[in-house]
């Protein structure tokens, strides 16, 4: 296909979280401009994994920017340079041939590494643990039309429900992070 | 979600439970990606709507071949969800006057559909996660993330417990339960692409099968018809455009066969292309229902389109879904507001502005109708396992209906399994599970085994180089067109497949930490099972029903022709033993209050 490009990665790899990591390059060859970020990770774990080599490890499942399960600082971003997507929403079209990519597990205290790129982030399940939910039984609960909310209200607290729980927020700010604040 | 919703709803009712997931929190798993929209027969809109509307319509929708009972209780307790939902906070769309608003899907003529803008998965799955920490909190929920049940253990026929393995650190782990419920979703990943999750798998219900649960109707697929097309061997997933956008976007192909050529060069654009130039086929063939057709009607009519060359795109495997019209007559800031991330994620995928030109769109694989069997109790035919959503077959016959997956999984976990599970508990009394009867070790050891086996495969193809051939020998003989000869030769392709991946898979790293080669290699090899089940059954069923379009079985205007009277049954295949042919055992479908005839959408 014409116009694929020949990228150079600089990636974090760190074998578990008791480990010392470091960066290590990699080529990334013939990648198409259609692909996702994690479709072009893909075609380079494929190469290494032929070599023997271990791929590189990165957390990642819906693929459609929602789950909020893939991470990655790209370029010294929390999923890369665009604003408001996710890493799998990221293509390829938006690098170009012969670019260097530096990528990087979230770093942040309260998310160790696990392995290469993979982060815990179970911090935020413990803060929602902790007190951050809604104490209502199943059944039992009256009618859903019984209380009007205005359409506005509705809307505004839509939202703030709009968080997908991916923490870069957490990754690109160490010191003030939090849910209202997107900054992926 | 099925699995939050239960796992809270029983721990409130007083039992300890233990929750498993394979992702990071259990707020990722994949009903976070439905779209749509969630039906109940709230008869809100005062258009008519009932329970009884909504059960004969689901069962309609899925050409007559789900269970009757489980799907009147499914529109039944549709109601009690919207109330729990909202009472937990989840922010639906409202109207100006504050109540909730409603659109329509796929086979309704009701607007009985609950959204919360493209993204109605997340936010109840939120509720669901919310109501599953408050349980954590109290010490009643012990969660287990990135985790992964590799098998269930069976004492005397019973289950109790299962073994998992530690994502992070390789450890093998034994637990013990009353009951085991198995809520781990679909199978659609069989297929390679599909818009399932990359993690979604079917590892935990085949285990269970291999162990003696029936599998039921494996060959029930639904193809979703509007998905961005693929655009190369790279891909990994597809993406779904939600059904709702066929409530303002209108289907079209060109009518010719020149125009679309032109298309496809480019040589011309969408916008371009005359109104009577175009083919609005819905709107022809079904003007009752237009676009919102069920999705396999609306899938297959777009794979006729394409067959007849009529297909648009650089592959020219795709149609249009056009909002021309709706963003003239509404605006486009209407248009955003209804649907405005779904065509930010378009946009970010094709690098088209939707706004501008009509999306192309082409069927995906989206969900599996098929599962474990259930009776109306949810459980198997294991006494103390039970499987709920997607991973069961019960509700959706051989279709499902859009804004019902979100539907049944919550029904089973809010207000199904909390009803049923009991009486089996009661059969069994209060005694402790003996972990130390020998079937816990015994299970222990063949799961430590089989990974030293997917270990020690050190060939020279990939995982997922196997993974993507059994995808292409799926969607080309096991899709959205099946016939005898083709899934003969899928049978022996799939065995062929299987047998060579045993032999030359390649799988790296150790046992020791994570291994994503490890865990792919064992999901694709249950895979590589599953799919020749899924074409036995398809070879089995000489009818049409629903997804499962058999070519020898159709009508005169090609639609889906079933044979009741061979057929109107549930396939329940029951393993014998490693390549021992499965055993199928058949549970009539009896029809007490819809009268069986021709689908028409008309």
């Amino acid at each position: 296909m014409s116009g694929n490009m020949n990228l150079t990665l600089k990636v974090w790899r760190q074998k578990d979280t008791k480990s010392s990591g470091k960066m290590v390059t990699y080529k990334a060859e013939s990648i198409s401009p259609d692909m996702s970020f994690l479709e072009m990770l893909d075609v380079v774990n494929e190469s290494l994994t032929l070599k023997g080599d271990e791929p590189i490890h990165f957390d990642h499942d819906c693929r459609e920017g929602i789950c909020g399960m893939c991470s990655l600082y790209i370029n010294g971003r929390p999923h890369g340079a665009k604003s408001a997507i996710t890493t799998c929403q990221l293509h390829m079209r938006s690098f170009h041939d012969g670019e260097t990519i530096t990528i990087e597990p979230w770093r942040a205290g309260p998310f160790p590494v696990i392995k290469d790129l993979i982060v815990d982030r179970s911090s935020f399940d413990r803060i929602q643990q902790a007190g951050g939910f809604v104490s209502v039984n199943t059944g039992g609960v009256p009618d859903a039309n019984i209380i009007p909310i205005p359409k506005v209200i509705a809307d505004e607290a839509f939202n703030s429900a709009t968080c997908i729980g991916c923490g870069a927020c957490v990754a690109a700010c160490k010191k003030r992070f939090g849910y209202a604040v997107c900054i992926g | 979600m099925a699995g939050a919703s239960a796992a809270a709803s029983l721990a409130e009712l007083g039992y300890n439970v233990k929750a498993f997931c394979f992702q990071d929190s259990p707020r990722r798993a994949h009903s976070i990606a439905a779209q749509g929209g969630i039906n109940a027969a709230k008869n809100y809109q005062n258009d008519g709507d009932s329970v009884y509307r909504l059960f004969y319509d689901t069962i309609k929708g899925g050409d007559y071949r789900a269970r009757e009972g489980n799907v009147y209780r499914l529109a039944e307790v549709s109601v009690n969800i919207i109330d729990q939902c909202v009472a937990q906070g989840v922010p639906f769309a409202r109207e100006y006057g504050g109540l909730l608003d409603n659109r329509s899907f796929g086979g309704s003529q009701v607007s009985r559909t609950f959204y919360a803008r493209g993204q109605t998965g997340q936010q109840l799955l939120l509720g669901a996660y919310s109501a599953l920490n408050r349980q954590i909190h109290k010490g009643k929920v012990k969660m287990y993330t990135r985790t992964e049940m590799l098998d269930v253990v069976i004492v005397d026929g019973q289950a109790k417990g299962i073994i998992t393995r530690n994502l992070t650190t390789g450890e093998i782990d034994t637990h013990t339960g009353h009951a085991v419920l198995l809520c781990t979703g679909g199978y659609g990943n069989v297929f390679y692409l599909s818009t399932n999750a990359i993690g979604s798998n079917v590892t935990a219900a085949w285990r269970a099968h291999k162990r003696g649960a029936f599998f039921a109707n494996p060959c029930y697929t639904q193809i979703h018809p509007t998905c961005i097309p693929v655009t190369g061997d790279h891909q990994s997933k597809l993406t779904l455009m939600s059904e709702s956008l066929r409530n303002d976007g209108r289907v079209w192909a060109p009518k010719t066969v020149e125009v679309a050529e032109r298309l496809r060069k480019k040589e011309i654009t969408a916008d371009q292309v005359k109104e009577d130039e175009r083919d609005y086929f819905l709107e022809r063939k079904y003007p009752s229902f237009g676009n919102l057709v069920p999705r396999d009607v609306a899938s297959r009519n777009a794979k006729e389109m394409v067959d007849e060359g009529r297909g648009v795109g650089g592959s020219g495997f795709a149609v249009f879904l056009d909002f021309a019209d709706a963003i003239k007559r509404l605006g486009q800031e209407a248009v955003a507001a209804k649907y405005g991330n779904l065509f930010d994620m378009y946009y970010q995928i094709t690098d088209e502005d939707p706004y501008k030109q009509p999306m192309r769109i082409y069927p995906a694989v989206h969900y599996t109708m098929g599962g474990l069997w259930v009776d109306y109790n949810l459980s198997t035919n294991m006494p103390g396992l039970y499987a709920l959503g997607e991973c069961n077959f019960s509700d959706h016959g051989a279709n499902r209906l859009g804004a019902s997956a979100l539907m049944q999984g919550l029904a089973d976990g809010y207000f199904v399994i909390p009803y049923t599970l009991g009486d089996y508990l009661a059969t069994i009394g209060p005694k402790p599970v003996d972990a130390s009867n020998p079937a816990f070790a015994k299970t222990k050891q063949e799961v430590a085994e089989r990974i030293n086996k997917l270990l020690a495969l050190k060939g020279t193809k990939t995982v997922n180089e196997y993974h993507r051939d059994l995808g292409h020998i799926m969607w080309e003989y096991c899709g959205m067109a099946r016939t005898e000869e083709g899934l003969t030769k899928a049978k022996g392709l799939i065995s062929a497949l299987r047998a060579g991946f045993w032999k030359n898979a390649l799988v790296v790293g150790t046992n020791e930490d994570v291994n994503s080669s490890l865990e792919r290699a064992g999901r694709v090899a249950d895979f590589l099972e599953l799919g020749e089940l899924m074409v036995d059954d398809a070879l089995m069923r000489r009818e049409s029903c629903g997804g499962h379009f058999r070519l020898e079985s159709q009508t005169e205007e090609g639609e889906a022709l079933r044979d009741d009277d061979h057929f109107a049954f549930v396939g329940a295949w029951e393993y014998k033993g490693d390549n021992q042919p499965e055993v199928l055992n058949k549970e009539d479908l009896n029809f007490e209050f819809v009268h069986l005839t021709q689908r028409s959408y008309k």
